[in-house]
């Protein structure tokens, strides 16, 4: 499986051959950031909420429902919280800092 | 709990699951899917004489930790829903039958049951270098009589002490059809 990575430098070295005089990308500019305000950033964590709490209800219906209290969809469950609730908390922090 | 009704006299021999090999493709995709953003940056900062750099300021690296983790998060339920369609793949073993439970995807779960008569034959298919080294494989089961499916799963681990379980509870069966009809 080729990463991105790799796929972008062969691009970059094809294109030094075969197209040397050209600019590799047209220029690209990124002002719209600056207009990101805290509400838009909390409409956006709000659907995320959503399609967060969305696919976990599916999980604990299918790890519960067809898991067997077995062990691994136990530590499955438990890891799944503890990335999620890391992560949703790393975008609270943000935007209270932002 | 289990979600599938057993007989009264019947208890689950055996779990058969895939093989935690089958899963480390996935594994490999998404831990370099979550990295790709890295990959960006060094390609993107490699041709910054091309692009308007100007908006990496405090702000814009205050917004890679929004989102990012959404990115993260997004590969998480991706990731966990790969993960929840190869666990719930299982076949369970009693002293009367195989259950074959394939989750086809999140919405779609197919059960089907083989008695241990209607078995005619199991046969193992271990293919490759890595599959005879950490001994996994595929099992199939032939049935008998027309128009009927034969039982199938693949990547198993240890397909041969798998044969001989539910070999044994064939043989077992067949015996106490033999000794009924006497």
């Amino acid at each position: 499986m080729y990463s991105f990575y790799a796929v972008a430098i062969i691009y970059r070295q094809i294109s030094k051959i075969f197209m040397p005089s050209q600019e590799l990308f047209p220029q690209i500019s990124f002002s719209a950031i600056a207009t990101i305000t805290r509400s838009n950033l909390l409409v956006i964590f709000g659907v995320v909420l959503v399609v967060f709490i969305f696919f976990t209800a599916v999980f604990l219906f299918h790890w519960r429902t067809y898991g067997g209290g077995n062990k691994y969809i136990f530590m499955a469950e438990v890891i799944y919280w503890a990335i999620s609730l890391f992560l949703l908390m790393s975008m609270i922090i943000t935007i209270m800092l932002y | 709990m289990l979600h599938i009704e057993l007989e009264p006299d019947e208890n689950i021999i055996l779990e058969v699951r895939k093989h935690w090999f089958v899963f480390l493709g996935p594994i490999i995709f998404f831990i370099l899917c979550a990295l790709i953003p890295f990959f960006l940056y060094t390609f993107f900062h490699g041709n910054a004489s091309q692009i308007d750099v100007s908006f990496i300021d405090d702000n814009f690296f205050v917004l890679t930790f929004f989102f990012y983790p959404i990115w993260l998060l997004a590969l998480t339920i991706g990731f966990f829903i790969r993960w929840t369609d190869y666990y719930l793949d299982v076949w369970y073993v009693t002293q009367k039958r195989i259950i074959d439970v394939e989750q086809k995807n999140l919405f779609y779960r197919e059960i089907s049951n083989l008695r241990f008569d209607r078995i005619q034959d199991i046969s193992i298919e271990v293919r490759g270098f890595i599959a005879t080294f950490l001994n996994f494989g595929d099992l199939n089961v032939e049935t008998a009589g027309e128009g009927t499916v034969d039982f199938s799963i693949r990547n198993v681990s240890n397909p041969e002490r798998i044969k001989r379980v539910i070999f044994a509870q064939h043989n077992i069966v067949w015996d106490k059809l033999d000794d009924t009809k006497i």
